[in-house]
């Protein structure tokens, strides 16, 4: 295991697992108590909790076993003192979360044999050793969903993965994705048109809620229909529209990803609780797409951002997707919070759509997404404001490891 | 530019000759409305036609015994219609090269295409036909009547406007400005060493060196239209696509001092403020309304080119479109419909009556003669059912020169679309 | 028997008290307490009313409130205590247009689905988009009703439904979904195939009809089945039932004569081929475009048909059928029952300046004006609601600057349930 930290820090954090646990065999309630540990305190000038819920004095984190066990004041003196302690200038804040990515496996996850396959599970493809999941954690993307892509009306279901050098699945089912989008018609097969595919989807839910359908495509509706969440790929309007319906006949929370012309649609979002994934915005986006983040909030419809950016020319009706490798780039999601800010987005809430809400439309809340006790200790440390392009990236923390953001790797 | 025109000689030599014709020399039309567009309307007025030309327009005027009576107390009496700009008529109004000044229409007009059947069924009594807009310099077009088997029937002048286009096609703007100021220059540049050549040959001539009766070559023909223009002795028809291009038109213009009518495209409209600096007429394209999309909100609007221009008292005159495949097609083929478009947007009618019938005239020069009911004018007369700007006025009768052009009852055409009579074409 | 909504389980229109009932439960309210103050009730005055149910009315007055018209009258007619009074001297004001066919808020691609030749359950009303730039203009042109119908590329196309012009989703501006079933003649629904020459088929566009005939043999074959479809329900095969499909049913309520089928057909051979399937499957038809029912006027009366007719301005020939004129005269001199619609043609006008080509061309103006307001509400099956001004009648009206027929008029004021819209 070669991590980004010194040798004996490793070496320490092995002894004090093995020490953690024979204290737990011993006594459980001794192994609370500050032993000489492999703790970890990373203290700041600010500690930003969840968005909207900061720390500007005795801002700190205390990681114990990749968690985070005690914040700010709430750190026992005794578990401070034992902690190897690391001390920046600038703010802590929760490791961003990418909830719908494809890494560097795009052509794996463009699977095309059938237009409803909401059993294939991205899950199936990961590769833990994938170089886009070290370079997503070395710009502070700590979480992904990797999503499969839209080739077919029911994609199949998302799966949240820890970045880092070596990935690691966190669950499977992190949304059932359905694709509503130029690529999902493009497939040379039923249906070709919007109208199919509505109807389609419409059709297998029908199937999948009479009880007596068992195959897996039925059951992994079914599942999801039972409390799992269904999140749509859609860009325009009309296709939002329909996203928008068939959620309202099924009595599902709309998830809808991609969603470019959300504004008109922010009234019925409030009304049935639904939230969207933007695509990055860049500097070419066109002002309605750098406005929608301020649009929606707002209308108070909850957003978040993701890393794929849609294939060009994607609003064209003939204009066929390939299922290319992915050229997303980790650090949009910083640099799409910033422009959404610079376009009149409020910092917290922009914050949240790289944090906190896309952690919640994965149903990872309780993992990521904010820095609460008991989550994942991964976070950033921003040498200013997260949101300040100009302030560099001081260091990246996942589930309690130090990041080595020196590692390009193939990075280009 | 206030030439007779050759038709109407023809038309007077005609009348001294033959006394066949003498009953025709007399034409009374007794109309319920006459609309002049110059002096207002009259009410049950006569209009006393003499050898193809108006004598007399009033309401007590006494018709000669031995006059021929056209009868339409029931009916609204107006001149014809005038284009000022079409390609219309011919089957490719575009030669494929840029650079082709030398053409003429007189060579492409199609006297038995749809095109001018459309036109006179109409009321239009008088056309400029010139090349279309994709090539640079494409050539002279001609004024003619769309009526006749051949193309000398029809024509009322020949070698009238140059067509100048801005249009760039498939290149860029940029490269078509460029390529129009090379052009000119090639002419300019002939013209000098024409001149230093003529010199000498004036010299040798004097010199004896060359025969007593030897003339100097004459301008080249490929040339001469150019040549034409330069010396402000023809006019340039010169198409601005957009309003982009108008700037960059009007400094071509003043830096080679021609003349030049502007063929505006819908767009144009933008630059109105200039154009109303111009303080000339123009010829707007037929599409008038433009539908334009915001690229940030999707918000659809429209605009009218001729109410934009309106607002700032830019005389227009308007067009009607072309055949697309031979066929003509769309409403805005139709002079009512063009008028009326303008109205719906806020134009004030006698403005909209005028972009068809004098403004134009003024434009091809021929105010003296065209565009308007008045004493001493062309009798090209359009006899319609009612208001000419409704969509249910037809045109029953069109004389041009005094003589019946048109008649709706004997329309073959309108009897086979509205189904009265059995044609091939059905057969087929 | 299978109902066609358990086959497809909708929501849209099945989902509890709607705005819609509610709106007329309103009107009903106020319409029985006059004395009631009403807040929202407008009236417009002095304009020239054509109620289309009725003769015109100088200086009219119409009154609506919650959406839904009060009263209509002349001078004398007492508006209500606190509406608001519009001036509308020298206005003329119909009833909203009603346009029998267009493809209004829907991309080509999105309602033709390539993925089969006969899609007869697919729905329409899933892929309009409420905010497309096409109902603005729709609306501010006049037209306040539209039937939506899919694509004219399949065989048989799916359903279509009827919806205003106004509305922030799909469900609010819904007047009516299933409004018909629609079948394509011709050579449109053959048009992207492929014969199929060497091998195996490499795309979905191999496939047949290539033709015509095939086209005709394909909606044939869609009937023969849905019969046969229906025998195995009704006795099912050794204690197995069949499985309900979607489709086999929605042509069942077809042929049942629950659902409206309505064929498009543009040349007269087309015109009377959809005649004879419907004669033949004992269906009940809407001929749409109808280009050539000059040809077959009598035989569209024979058959007791009703007619859409596209765009009576357009003049080149589509598909092999030649436009005439006298069209319009010659359905109305043969008694078919007939509307006026923009369909399918690219090149259409707002519809207004399409009836005013009909007119033009020696339609009578009444007939002209229903076609355009009552015929087509009574076609879609949508009368009760819209197409003529009338107490009870949703407030949809169009206030014009003057003679609608007039090219030079245009709308001034257009009202969709009582709302002005923009």
């Amino acid at each position: 295991m070669t991590g980004p930290f010194p040798k004996d820090a490793v070496n320490r954090n092995a002894a004090m697992t093995t020490r953690a646990f024979l204290a737990a065999l011993l006594a459980a309630p001794a192994a609370l108590l500050a032993q000489p540990s492999g703790d970890l305190l990373v203290r700041a000038d600010r500690l930003v909790i969840s968005p909207g819920n900061e720390l500007t004095e005795r801002a700190a984190i205390l990681v114990r076993d990749g968690k985070v066990a005690f914040l700010g004041p709430e750190i026992p003196a005794p578990a401070a003192a034992a902690a190897r302690e690391m001390r920046f200038e600038g703010t802590i804040a929760p490791g961003f979360v990418d909830p719908h990515a494809h890494l560097g496996i795009a052509k794996d996850l463009a699977e095309a044999i059938d237009a409803v396959t909401p059993d294939l599970s991205a899950a199936d493809a990961l590769d833990p050793f994938d170089d886009a999941l070290g370079r997503a954690a070395r710009y502070g993307v700590c979480t992904l969903a990797l999503a499969p892509r839209s080739a077919n009306a029911f994609a199949g279901r998302a799966a949240m993965v820890r970045a880092g050098v070596t990935g690691t699945l966190l669950m499977e089912d992190a949304y059932l994705k359905l694709a509503l989008v130029d690529e999902s018609l493009d497939q040379n097969r039923f249906p070709t048109s919007r109208m199919g595919a509505v109807d389609l989807m419409r059709l297998s839910f029908a199937r999948a809620r009479d009880a007596a359908n068992d195959d897996r495509a039925s059951q992994a509706i079914r599942r999801t229909l039972d409390g799992g969440r269904l999140a749509f790929h859609t860009r325009r309007h009309a296709g939002i529209t329909s996203a928008l319906d068939l959620c309202d006949e099924l009595g599902v929370q709309p998830l809808l990803i991609g969603a470019d012309e959300a504004a008109r649609s922010t009234a019925r979002l409030v009304r049935t609780r639904g939230s969207v994934v933007l695509a990055p915005l860049n500097l070419d986006s066109p002002l309605r797409h750098l406005r929608l983040p301020a649009t929606l909030e707002a209308a108070g419809v909850p957003f978040s951002f993701m890393t794929e950016a849609p294939p060009r020319d994607a609003t064209a009706a003939t204009g066929r997707a390939e299922a290319t490798n992915s050229t997303a780039h980790p650090e949009a999601l910083r640099v799409s919070a910033a422009l959404a800010v610079r376009h009149g987005a409020s910092r917290t809430t922009a914050l949240a759509a790289i944090t906190r809400v896309p952690a919640e439309q994965c149903g990872a809340a309780d993992r990521c997404g904010s820095l609460l006790q008991g989550r994942d200790a991964s976070f950033v440390v921003v040498g200013g404001d997260p949101l300040d392009l100009g302030a560099p990236l001081l260091a990246v923390f996942v589930a309690g490891k130090r990041v080595d953001l020196e590692d390009r790797g193939d990075d280009r | 530019m206030n030439v007779r025109l050759p038709s109407w000689n023809l038309l007077l030599w005609l009348a001294t000759l033959s006394p066949s014709v003498c009953a025709q020399d007399q034409v009374v039309v007794k109309a319920g409305k006459v609309i002049t567009v110059t002096k207002g309307t009259l009410e049950n007025a006569v209009i006393l036609i003499e050898n193809g030309v108006i004598r007399e327009v009033g309401q007590d005027i006494e018709a000669p015994w031995d006059a021929t009576v056209i009868d339409a107390s029931d009916k609204v009496v107006l001149p014809t219609y005038v284009v000022a700009h079409t390609s219309g008529g011919m089957s490719n109004p575009n030669e494929n090269m840029a650079n082709v000044p030398y053409l003429t229409v007189e060579d492409a007009v199609d006297p038995s295409s749809q095109f001018f059947e459309e036109a006179l069924r109409n009321g239009v009594g008088t056309l400029h036909v010139i090349p279309g807009n994709a090539t640079l310099l494409g050539g002279r077009g001609m004024i003619i009547r769309p009526f006749g088997r051949t193309v000398e029937d029809m024509a009322v002048r020949t070698a009238a406007g140059l067509k100048v286009s801005l249009d760039p096609g498939r290149g860029s703007r940029m490269a078509k400005i460029r390529k129009l100021h090379r052009a000119i220059a090639e002419v300019r540049e002939y013209l000098a060493d024409r001149e230093r050549r003529e010199a000498e040959f004036a010299k040798e001539k004097e010199a004896g060196a060359v025969a007593e009766d030897a003339e100097f070559e004459e301008i080249d023909p490929k040339k001469k239209p150019v040549v034409d223009l330069l010396a402000g002795k023809a006019t340039a028809f010169f198409y601005v696509p957009s309003a982009a291009e108008i700037a960059e038109a009007l400094r071509i213009r003043d830096r080679y001092g021609f003349k030049a009518v502007f063929v505006l495209g819908p767009a144009c409209s933008k630059a109105a403020t200039r154009l109303a600096r111009l303080g000339e007429p123009v010829v707007l394209m037929p599409e008038l309304e433009v539908w334009e999309t915001d690229p940030d909100t999707d918000e659809e609007s429209m605009y009218c080119s001729a109410a934009e221009l309106a607002k700032l008292s830019v005389p227009f005159a308007l067009g009607i479109a072309e055949s697309t495949r031979g066929r003509p097609t769309g409403p805005t083929r139709y002079p009512w419909w063009q008028m009326a478009t303008c109205v719906r947007n806020g134009v004030d009618r006698q403005m909209a009556l005028e972009a068809l019938t004098i403004v134009p005239a003024r434009i091809l020069g021929l105010e003296e003669e065209l565009g308007s009911i008045e004493a001493g004018k062309v009798a090209n007369l359009q006899i319609v059912t009612g208001d000419p700007l409704q969509a249910t006025t037809w045109v029953d009768t069109v004389l041009l020169d005094g003589e019946v052009a048109y008649q709706r009852s004997e329309d073959p055409r309108l009897r086979h679309l509205f189904g009265e009579a059995e044609t091939t074409e059905d057969a087929r | 028997m299978i109902a066609l909504r358990q086959a497809s389980p909708r929501r849209l229109h099945a989902a509890g008290p709607s705005s819609h009932t509610l709106r007329v439960g309103l009107a009903l309210l106020c319409g029985l307490c006059p004395a009631m103050a009403q807040d929202d009730a407008v009236a417009l005055r002095g304009a020239t009313v054509h109620p289309v149910a009725g003769p015109p009315i100088e200086g009219g007055v119409v009154i609506f409130a919650g959406g839904k018209i009060q009263a209509i009258g002349d001078g004398q007619t007492p508006l209500p205590a606190g509406a608001t009074v519009i001036d509308c001297e020298g206005a003329v004001i119909t009833p909203g247009l009603v346009d029998a066919a267009t493809a209004l808020g829907v991309s080509s691609r999105d309602a033709n689905e390539q993925g089969d030749e006969v899609t007869p359950h697919l729905h329409i009303v899933d892929v309009i988009d409420p905010a497309a730039p096409a109902f603005r203009r729709a609306r501010r042109a006049g037209v306040t009703t539209a039937q939506v119908s899919p694509g004219n590329r399949n065989a048989v196309g799916g359903l279509g439904a009827v919806v205003k012009t106004r509305g922030d989703t799909v469900a609010d501006m819904l007047v009516r979904d299933e409004t018909c079933l629609r079948v394509t003649l011709g050579s449109e629904p053959s048009a992207g195939n492929r014969p199929i020459r060497f091998g195996t088929p490499a795309t979905i566009y191999y496939r047949r009809p290539n033709t015509r005939m095939g086209v005709v043999w394909a909606i044939r074959k869609a009937f023969y089945d849905a019969m046969a479809y229906r025998d195995r329900k009704t006795v099912p095969e050794e204690g197995e039932p069949a499985a309900s499909d979607a489709g086999m049913e929605v042509l069942l309520q077809a042929l049942e004569r629950k659902l409206q089928v309505r064929t498009t057909a543009r040349a007269e051979q087309d015109i009377r081929t959809a005649l004879r399937l419907a004669a033949e499957f004992g269906y009940e038809t809407v001929v749409e475009e109808a280009t050539e029912a000059w040809r077959v006027a009598d035989d569209l009366a024979a058959a007791q048909a009703r007619v859409v007719f596209a765009a009576p301005s357009a003049d080149s020939s589509t598909d092999g059928a030649k436009p005439r004129w006298h069209s319009l005269n010659a359905l109305a001199a043969a008694d078919v029952p007939f509307a006026i619609a923009t369909g399918s043609n690219k090149a259409a006008l707002d519809l207004i300046h399409e009836v005013t080509f009909a007119v033009r061309n020696g339609l009578d103006r009444d007939a002209a004006l229903a076609s355009v307001t009552l015929e087509p509400a009574r076609i879609l099956g949508v009368a009760e609601r819209v197409g003529s001004l009338e107490a009870g009648k949703d407030a949809d009206l169009v206030v014009w600057s003057g003679d609608p027929f007039d090219p030079s008029s245009r709308p001034t004021r257009v009202y969709i349930d009582g709302k002005e819209v923009q």
